[in-house]
């Protein structure tokens, strides 16, 4: 076996380097390229709960912006998640077709103190997220079709980072772990708590 | 003149009164509104005149399809008046009421049930409206979302061709729930027993009505009519019946 010298050793590093580099860019397009969900079965429970949570953990979003005590990065944060929680909701309703949930079909309807103070403000949209993860982490396990259970996946991933970012504003261990998952009967109870149909009197 | 032309004369004059009798009374006649089955408390409560057809959605528009005399349709879904209206035999839908999707359960409640999800276990007599009416539509979208479609192959169903007839099913004890709109559980709650189901998963009931297009159609009394449900009367019967109601134009 040939030896080599100390320059083509770093020479063979910085291939490497590139070699790796330029591999996650080249596979990151593909993986972005998400096979067109076609939700199968019961996939489309898993799709509409989390587009309504979706609009739910929105309108938190948006409410938190008007809350003091938060840092200037911490409100780069709160509007950047805004952003992508239309855009997952986007994602959603695309995958379900005629079944898509409308922005006016439900409301959120969060307690009056509960954004009081930044610490009451957080533990609400910690406990959004904690609903929204555990439904998805469900759904990426058992939805049927490959391409909803990947959407799932990939939302999931989202707001788990989320959920560790809102811990870790609480000065809770962000490494906590996900919470456990939930079914769509226990999670839809916990969710009806926070929102409402619109224009209808009961 | 003769006799026989003064007869002659005599018998046209008579049949020109006959038809002007009969020619009065129709078109002094009421005109017609083909309304959604949960429609027939509220409806005649805002307006006793109009000669009244209730029944599935769905079945009103096929008639009005086939040039039944409608002056004005009101649905439980905007499916259908979307259709007539893309057909050209209605005006633009308005939306004019909101409803919610409740589980019905005779008073004694003889399957013991305590919640939508007490149908898993299935063996139980449930009456659901059919794949085409509005009311049989919503559930399964419900059902949907909710991944409770299986309930509808693991129990007893019997499809209903609308709303009325599974509120009288349940009524009667002939099934053991039913899957029903919250106003008509209002009109017949002393039968009834309800179960709310969950709000993430309601799916959107809003209430539309057109002023039907076809020759002779009486178009003016229909827009009156119209005017009359959306008004402020109108609209806190409707509320009084149970229905929401969508901001003001």
């Amino acid at each position: 076996m040939a030896e080599i010298n100390r320059g083509q050793f770093l020479r063979l590093g910085v291939a490497g380097v590139v070699g790796t580099v330029g591999a996650g860019l080249l596979a990151g397009p593909a993986s972005a390229a998400l096979p067109t969900p076609t939700p199968q079965g019961d996939d489309v429970g898993f799709l509409s709960f989390g587009a309504v949570a979706e609009l739910t953990s929105r309108a938190w979003y948006r409410r938190a912006l008007a809350v003091r005590g938060f840092t200037d990065g911490d409100r780069r944060r709160l509007q950047s998640a805004q952003a992508a929680k239309g855009e997952h909701i986007t994602r959603i309703n695309a995958a379900l077709g005629a079944d898509a949930i409308q922005p006016g079909d439900f409301a959120a309807r969060f307690p009056a103190a509960a954004f009081a103070t930044k610490d009451r403000t957080i533990a609400l949209g910690r406990r959004l997220e904690e609903i929204l993860v555990s439904t998805y982490l469900n759904g990426a396990a058992f939805a049927h079709d490959s391409g909803t259970r990947l959407l799932l996946g990939r939302l999931l991933t989202y707001d788990a980072q989320q959920l560790a970012w809102m811990r870790g504003l609480t000065g809770s261990v962000p490494a906590g772990g996900l919470p456990n998952p939930l079914s769509l009967e226990q999670a839809g109870a916990q969710l009806d708590l926070v929102i409402t149909t619109p224009n209808f009197p009961v | 003149m003769s006799p026989l032309i003064r007869a002659r004369r005599m018998r046209v004059t008579l049949l020109l009164a006959t038809a002007l009798v009969l020619a009065a009374p129709a078109a002094a006649q009421a005109f017609t509104v083909y309304g959604a089955a949960s429609l027939s408390s509220a409806f005649p409560v805002i307006d006793s005149s109009p000669t009244y057809n209730f029944a599935g959605s769905n079945q009103l528009q096929l008639q009005i399809e086939r040039g039944a005399p409608a002056d004005l349709f009101a649905s439980a879904s905007p499916a259908e008046p979307a259709a007539l209206f893309k057909e050209g035999r209605c005006s633009r839908p308005v939306t004019f009421a909101t409803n919610i999707l409740v589980m019905v359960t005779p008073t004694n409640n003889p399957a013991g049930l305590r919640s939508v999800y007490g149908l898993r276990t299935g063996s139980h007599r449930l009456a659901v409206g059919t794949a085409g009416v509005p009311i049989g539509v919503y559930t399964r979208q419900l059902l949907r979302r909710m991944q409770l479609t299986s309930i509808l192959s693991t129990n007893t169903v019997s499809l209903e061709p609308n709303v009325n007839s599974i509120i009288a099913k349940v009524g009667l004890g002939s099934a053991d729930a039913g899957f029903s709109y919250f106003t008509d559980y209002l009109a017949a709650q002393n039968r009834l027993r309800v179960f709310r189901l969950p709000t993430w998963a309601q799916p959107p009931v809003r209430y539309q009505m057109c002023v039907v297009k076809r020759p002779g159609a009486d178009t003016a009394s229909a827009n009156r009519f119209m005017q009359r449900v959306l008004s402020t009367q109108g609209r806190r019967v409707l509320k009084r019946f149970g229905f929401g109601l969508t901001p003001r134009r």
